[in-house]
């Protein structure tokens, strides 16, 4: 069962997911559904022996394009709405072991244009007004498989944190006549202590302002909105800046850092969203080698983030870090 | 969306090459339980060399 509940106090949409109870829960290896499938193994979601990039729907998805009812009635304070949308799983490599800080930059490049045409194919569809492009890596943040993968939603409503974002950037919009964004990026080139790593076209950098103690934020500097704006140059400067940027958060800690990948481009519900500025965004949960940052609370239960740690510290750690090699992963 | 994909863009049923992304292909099948799964590959005319993770650790131009 999947509906959605309207939450009238935060002024947001609740989805709820039962059947996602009984989902794929850390198979071992010879059992990984997003492998190929071998001719002596078990069938997987992937039929051919081999592949590049693969994108399908989600076995268990929180949003559908043919939801079922929901499975109580709304009232007029508490609406209910079917959990209409979209949940795909994009595959960036039929090898089970690899990662975003292994593969090629060749391939991180392949997946920015799947990325870009998910986004254009879902963000076509009828009722989603956003595609939100995210990968949640390592068993600290809770992913249920260990193949190396992303994901694609379709929201039929623009999530909390884009709402948020989208309102702050149009009101600098309005009142300073100035993207947000660019403001940001001026600041921090100009002041360049959280710059982690940059190119030409693209800036990775601890924000002034981070929740995280290791959060990464990627922005291009020309003014964009969207994934498939990106010129050719630009996004062979992001494939080159994801793999730096996660190789070392590989090197930080010896070992394959989990994290949340979370692409932000601007809503497709045809609003007005010119001051919206395309950026990823990288959230590891540790703040040690062994210790993990809880939303605790102050930032479950107030919304109110506390750092452990200077972001300038921890940008210039993290620049100062050589990416780790591929090649010495073991 | 509020800008139409621009005819860089390719659609679910067939290979279109565009610019600048580079060409690729997309070859959709049914899963046995209707749902669907796309495979996109790349062609060796239009694939770019594979520069390897090494080949700009700092990622500075």
């Amino acid at each position: 069962m999947s509906e959605r509940r309207w939450n009238p106090v935060l002024g947001e949409w609740t989805i709820t997911a039962t059947h996602r109870q009984d989902r794929t829960f850390l198979p071992p290896k010879e059992f990984c559904p997003l492998c190929p499938t071998r001719g002596d193994g078990p069938p997987t979601e992937i039929s051919r022996a081999d592949f590049e990039v693969a994108v399908f729907d989600n076995r268990f998805p929180s949003l559908e394009l043919s939801p079922d009812p929901p499975a109580v009635a709304g009232t007029g304070l508490t609406p209910v709405e079917p959990a209409y949308g979209a949940c795909e799983v994009v595959v960036y490599t039929p090898d089970h072991d690899a990662s975003m800080g292994t593969i090629p930059v060749r391939r991180i490049r392949q997946l920015i244009d799947v990325w870009a045409h998910r986004t254009v194919v879902l963000g076509a569809l009828a009722g989603i007004d956003y595609v939100y492009v995210f990968e949640n890596r390592g068993e600290a943040i809770g992913v249920t498989l260990n193949h190396p993968h992303g994901q694609v939603y379709a929201y039929p409503a623009i999530p909390p944190v884009l709402v948020r974002e989208t309102a702050t950037s149009r009101a600098h919009l309005e009142r300073e006549g100035t993207c947000l964004w660019c403001g940001l990026l001026d600041q921090e080139t100009r002041d360049g202590h959280r710059i982690v790593a940059e190119t030409a076209t693209w800036v990775a950098g601890v924000p002034f302002f981070a929740r995280w103690p290791y959060e990464v934020h990627l922005t291009p500097r020309r003014h964009l909105g969207w994934l498939h704006e990106l010129r050719a140059a630009e996004a062979d400067d992001l494939a080159q800046l994801l793999s730096t940027v996660v190789r070392k958060y590989d090197a930080l800690f010896g070992f394959t850092l989990p994290y949340i990948m979370a692409v932000h481009q601007r809503p497709t519900d045809g609003g007005d969203h010119d001051g919206y500025h395309l950026h990823v965004e990288f959230y590891p949960p540790h703040r040690t080698e062994s210790k993990l940052k809880f939303l605790a609370g102050s930032e479950t239960g107030a919304g109110a983030f506390i750092n452990d740690t200077m972001p300038e510290t921890t940008a210039e750690r993290l620049r100062r870090l050589e990416p780790r090699d591929p090649a010495t992963v073991v | 969306m509020t800008e139409q994909p621009d005819e860089r863009m390719v659609t679910d049923d067939g290979a279109v090459v565009h610019q600048p992304f580079g060409g690729y292909k997309i070859e959709t099948e049914p899963l046995p339980d209707g749902r669907r799964i796309h495979y996109y590959s790349w062609t060796e005319a239009t694939a770019e060399p594979d520069a390897g993770p090494d080949a700009d650790p700092d990622g500075d131009r």
